[in-house]
């Protein structure tokens, strides 16, 4: 009996080492790659005069489908916003998703909105419409007005009145700076093969915001809020970039994201199935392109700005991990064939597996780890000093890694002024591990279980909010 | 012998947000001879010193941060103060759809991004002397 | 609970070995992480600072620069102001104006940046593809035609950056020597998409399309960069490559080339284009389909409309959309009103949001 325990705890610790070195390993292997690949980037950015490239009549026409639900407040100031960016055409196209509040008389009121018709472009599924309406001052501003359907249901509606040979979806409180449009197509410019580019995505709690735009970048008090915009960079900075340079993106965050409008259709649309629709989406982008034998190319690129606001209390917090954490393993879950396939190229035989079994199952080994731990502290099985060490080691990793996320920023975009935000980078990058690191893995495992519960959230009487 | 008329004092309103396209116009504005430049550089601010001040022509910049150039520019065909009021716009190149729309809103004008200062300087004279 | 007596006797003896190596990592973690904060505090610092003496420089600069440009200083004024260790600086300060200025000024600006491009130049041969680029957009941008023949041999640089900025460049203006091989270096960059191409060698002016003709005509040259050719002359609307584009249709395999063939005609839009247009007005392929009722769109005769009408109808949306502008185009307003109210739905939802833009309804 007591063999079995030892067994056990042997077990997890060994799982625990190799999760946690493999884990370390890939962040430091991204971190390089991302070093290298942001500084030649950043001169490459220098070198090339992104306007001009693109606006000398080369620029494709692009619509922003923004899905909306209950957005009275911000929903004229946001829409204004996106009507002044900085790219000779785009339309903007709302899709107002049954909401119960003023949204569309709202923006009826500001845009002078007109019933009319669109013929549509597709006809993907979607709840019913009810109108269709036009803006007599914007002739670039539509609103679809429709049934409740949750957020990849109003998308698709989004999809199909678009003609635009790309879209680009944008979550309804996000900030799109003015020259963001002009820097994320710029890839589907330069390649063919170019189906899908998605931006950085900044956190805005604590910076100044006047107008729709961005004025005065700052680190918002909260800590909670700090402690996103470490994750993020390392994320973003990080991670991403070394999934696109190897060409195995599987996500493009649905909060900015620009798509080839008809690989996303003849793919069949967003999923309505599942939380994660923009994870979904990528991935079936990639297993629909290859298996029709064409090499899709999805990459990120980091200087097209949407700023969004996160989660500053705890209950938000764990709801929003929960979430990220159900979409990750429904869609990974759904497209179990791609796991370890070659024929699905990087995708398949790295991201794949990496995004399963490290981020998918590892807040289940990371949290039985602890518990192994804790068990062979008690029982004597290693000596404290020994476990303590380890403990002090993965600590220490993890803000290595945070601090490198810092310094990529700092060696790139350097979009806190202060240095007193710096600093505080610092000490987040420091508190990051110090809780806030395992307190996410718990909720990401609450979501795991939920996962294979096959909880589902909603019916189709609630009402959906994204 | 009478002394030569000066010029009267002309208020040219310039809505333009890139800084350095920006400080190229004033400079050159700025030297022609009675002529005062105002300066905004989003379309709020604009229309703010459009309210204000007594304007005797404008040039906008159809990109603008808050409200764009067109919106701007049909604002100020519903002040009754500045119906016949000259106006340019800049666009930048490949946005036809805009020229057409701002001419159809009453613009007099427009000159394409890149531009050559001394040339768009030369055509808001003419515009002016045309008045 | 059990006694720890009983589980120590199962320990796991790590030794002094195993807490060595830990003790180790443990250190160089620590090192690399002080080590990230450091670099980022001094990359701060570092850039603080370059921001700092941009400022001054742009204080030092802007007023005479402002004045050269307006022709109220003479550029040695200016000159006299970049001291020996700016030069590099002085360049891309120049080429922040150079992006935002066409005409006359740009003689200027050249003028102004004589003296220093001859160092950047030497960049063109390095070995950093980025040095490369830089050095290839500043001679380009304010080399003002002197460094042609530096940019013709950048055409064959290595690095498809470097060739699409020298080709960039080239295009800005059209020398008859330098042309064709200007536009044979597509050849290189296709990684980029044909639009983009155009949008660059267009820029030459309808005076180079004999340059384009000819590649158009020349059915050995690769099918993209006669695709490419036949879009520029499509810009241009130029008229002499109608009869090209005609007998090129009859041989063309390629689809992108046969859509830009016909987006020749349909700009040229005469009468004796109609033929081809009619005849392909029925193909299978849905992009062919387009082009071609869009000829008929814009040039058609009254025997064409009730092919339009059918169109209408067709089962890809944007073939009906060229279709309805026809329609619209024709004049004939009575013909859409009555669409209108037809029960074919595709049609008449396509007719009332035709006749909406047109401020009707």
């Amino acid at each position: 009996m007591m063999r079995a325990l030892v067994g056990f705890v042997w077990v997890v610790n060994a799982a625990t080492l190799t999760y946690f070195t493999l884990l370390a390993g890939f962040y430091l292997v991204s971190s390089v790659m991302a070093f290298r690949f942001l500084r030649r980037y950043a001169t490459r950015l220098k070198s090339l005069d992104v306007e001009s490239l693109v606006t000398s009549g080369a620029a494709p026409p692009v619509a922003l489908i923004v899905p909306a639900f209950n957005e009275e407040r911000s929903c004229v100031e946001s829409v204004r916003a996106l009507l002044t960016l900085n790219y000779p055409e785009y339309e903007v196209l709302v899709v107002n998703d049954g909401s119960t509040d003023r949204t569309l008389d709202v923006l009826t009121e500001a845009f002078g909105l007109v019933a009319t018709m669109r013929l549509p472009s597709a006809e993907l599924p979607t709840q019913p419409l009810r109108r269709i309406l036009r803006s007599t001052q914007h002739p670039g501003l539509w609103v679809v007005d429709k049934e409740n359907g949750g957020k990849s249901d109003a998308l698709n509606a989004g999809l199909n009145i678009c003609r635009a040979p790309l879209f680009c979806t944008i979550d309804a409180d996000s900030i799109l700076e003015p020259d963001a449009l002009l820097r994320a197509t710029r890839p589907f410019l330069e390649d063919d093969r170019m189906v899908a580019v998605g931006g950085i995505v900044r956190i805005v709690n604590g910076s100044t915001v006047d107008r729709g735009r961005v004025r005065i970048v700052r680190l918002s008090p909260n800590l909670l809020a700090r402690l996103q915009v470490v994750e993020y960079l390392r994320a973003f900075l990080s991670a991403r970039v070394a999934w696109s340079e190897l060409n195995a993106s599987l996500i493009v965050s649905g909060a900015f994201g620009l798509f080839r409008r008809d690989i996303v259709v003849q793919a069949g649309g967003y999923s309505t199935g599942t939380v994660g629709e923009d994870m979904e989406l990528v991935v079936r982008l990639h297993r629909t392109c290859r298996d029709r034998g064409m090499v899709p190319r999805v990459v990120f690129v980091p200087d097209p700005v949407a700023w969004t606001e996160c989660p500053e209390t705890l209950s938000g917090l764990a709801r929003q991990r929960n979430r990220w954490q159900r979409g990750l393993l429904e869609t990974l879950t759904t497209h179990i064939r791609m796991f370890g396939n070659p024929r699905y190229g990087t995708v398949g035989l790295l991201a794949y597996p990496y995004f399963l079994l490290l981020e998918g199952l590892g807040p289940l080994i990371e949290i039985a780890g602890y518990v192994a731990f804790a068990i062979t502290l008690i029982a004597g099985l290693w000596s404290p000093a020994f476990v303590a060490s380890f403990l002090l080691l993965a600590v220490l990793v993890g803000i290595a890694l945070s601090a490198a996320a810092v310094a990529l920023e700092e060696l790139t975009f350097r979009r806190y002024p202060r240095w007193v935000d710096l600093l505080r980078l610092f000490s987040a990058a420091v508190v990051e591990n110090l809780g806030y690191r395992q307190l996410n893995q718990f909720w990401r495992l609450q979501g795991t279980i939920a996962v294979m519960r096959g909880v589902r959230h909603w019916g189709p009487q609630q009402r959906r909010g994204f | 012998m009478s002394a030569p008329v000066p010029p009267a004092d002309r208020r040219v309103l310039f809505a333009e947000d890139d800084p350095v396209t920006a400080r190229l116009v004033v400079h050159r504005l700025s030297r022609e001879p009675g002529m005062t430049v105002l300066h905004a550089a989003d379309g709020e601010t604009a229309l703010a010193i459009a309210r204000q001040d007594a304007l005797s022509a404008a040039i906008l910049d159809i990109r603008l941060p808050v409200l764009d150039g067109l919106s701007i520019l049909s604002a100020l065909r519903k002040d009754e103060r500045y119906a016949r009021l000259p106006v340019m716009m800049l666009t930048s190149l490949g946005s036809e759809a805009d020229v057409i729309r701002g001419f159809e809103l009453g613009a007099d004008d427009y000159v394409v991004k890149p531009f050559s200062p001394a040339e768009l300087v030369a055509r808001l004279l003419r515009l002016l002397a045309r008045l | 609970m059990i006694p720890p007596e009983t589980l120590a006797g199962q320990a796991v003896p790590i030794g002094h070995r195993g807490f060595l190596i830990l003790v180790v990592f443990i250190g160089l973690v620590t090192l690399c992480a002080v080590g990230f904060v450091l670099a980022s505090l001094v990359l701060r610092g570092r850039n603080n600072r370059i921001a700092r003496q941009w400022a001054a420089l742009e204080a030092r600069w802007d007023p005479v620069m402002l004045d050269v440009l307006a022709g109220a200083a003479s550029p040695a004024a200016l000159h006299a102001l970049v001291r020996p260790r700016e030069h590099s600086r002085f360049v891309e300060y120049l080429l922040r104006y150079g992006r935002r200025i066409r005409g006359p000024e740009r003689g200027l600006l050249s003028a102004l940046a004589l003296p220093y491009l001859y160092s950047v130049s030497g960049d063109l041969g390095h070995r950093n593809v980025e040095r490369r680029a830089r050095a290839a957009q500043s001679v380009g941008e304010l080399g003002g035609g002197d460094y042609r023949r530096e940019l013709l041999a950048a055409l064959d640089d290595p690095a498809p950056l470097v060739v699409m900025i020298a080709a960039v460049a080239l295009s800005r203006e059209y020398r008859p020597g330098d042309v064709l091989r200007v536009i044979g270096s597509v050849i290189r960059l296709d990684l980029l998409t044909n639009r983009l191409l155009v949008s660059m060698l267009q820029r030459m002016g309808p005076e180079s399309a004999w340059a384009f003709r000819e590649v158009l005509a020349d059915r050995g040259q690769p099918a993209k960069l006669r695709t490419v050719a036949a879009k520029v002359l499509a810009a241009f609307n130029d008229q002499e490559a109608g009869p090209i584009a005609v007998s090129a249709i009859e041989d063309a395999a390629d689809l992108d080339l046969r859509v830009a063939l016909l987006e020749i005609l349909q700009r040229i839009g005469s009468a004796e284009h109609l033929p081809v247009a009619r005849r392909l007005a029925d193909d299978p392929v849905p992009a062919v389909r387009g082009a071609a009722i869009r000829i008929l769109s814009r040039a058609g005769e009254e025997q064409d409309l009730e092919r339009l009408v059918q169109a209408l109808d067709d089962p890809v949306s944007w073939v009906a959309i060229h279709a309805a502008e026809g329609l619209r185009r024709s004049g004939r307003p009575d013909l859409l009103a009555r669409l209108a109210h037809v029960q074919r739905r595709r049609s008449s939802i396509l007719v009332s949001e035709i006749l909406f833009r047109d401020g009707g309804a």
